[in-house]
């Protein structure tokens, strides 16, 4: 149960540290993926689709769990979005 | 007890507020991490179509109606469905972890056009106003010094 608990402390650190990552690097990540959804490995290797299932089949396709990479949408320079 | 925010500025100088935490829930095969947007503008909180769709095994269909079955969001109409009492786990200040249990929902894009579920599956995960009324936590937000958390109210 400690155990499970830690582990999944340690992946909400792991994720973290690759979304502030993909905050810091934006504006080049945008370069090549603007308007498409990405998904980050911790090595910082992207995958990226235009569609999220069939960015979603070509994770699982490669053999890659899709929940253990950081699946983000990179919007348009200069987009507000309001949720 | 204190549950840190980060908070994010993008290129045009807006703010984010973002934390993350683990969501459980086994009846619907929800397990993985949320990244979540804290929006005092919604009054739930919901787990995104695409966090739905990448951390939950069970399918849409099964999850039940709640009394309010539409979310509009972004401009985007979608159904909603509660994932009912989901265990959310935090990171607090200390390093140690944080249990919330409480009901969580979720949302599916209602429209067969590809760009709206395309707009639908960029909207983020939200912690609402209902996670500081219902765990009686404030929300303290000082930009300038970069801290943003929640806190238990005494």
């Amino acid at each position: 149960m400690v155990l499970k608990m830690e582990k999944e402390l340690q992946i909400l650190d792991e994720k973290e540290k690759i979304s502030d990552w993909i905050h810091e690097n934006i504006s080049s990540i945008r370069k090549s993926y603007e308007e498409e959804f990405i998904a980050v490995e911790k090595d910082k290797n992207i995958i990226s689709d235009k569609e999220l299932s069939s960015l979603i089949s070509r994770i699982k396709r490669s053999g890659k769990t899709p929940s253990e990479l950081v699946i983000q949408f990179v919007h348009k320079k200069g987009e507000v979005v309001f949720f | 007890m204190k549950i840190p925010i980060r908070i994010k500025r993008s290129e045009d100088g807006s703010l984010r507020l973002l934390v993350g935490y683990y969501a459980r829930n086994g009846s619907i095969r929800l397990n993985g991490d949320i990244e979540a947007m804290v929006d005092t503008g919604a009054d739930i909180s919901i787990i995104s179509e695409a966090d739905a769709l990448v951390k939950m095994g069970g399918s849409f269909k099964n999850l039940r109606k709640t009394t309010r079955e539409t979310l509009r969001l972004g401009g985007i109409k979608s159904k909603l469905r509660t994932l009912k009492e989901v265990k959310m786990k935090f990171k607090k200040e200390d390093g140690t972890a944080e249990i919330i249990n409480m009901e969580l929902f979720t949302s599916r894009c209602t429209s067969k056009k590809k760009e709206a579920i395309r707009s639908a599956q960029t909207i983020p995960s939200i912690i609402g106003m209902d996670f500081l009324y219902k765990n009686d936590l404030k929300l303290v937000v000082n930009p300038k010094e970069n801290e943003a958390y929640f806190e238990k109210v005494e």
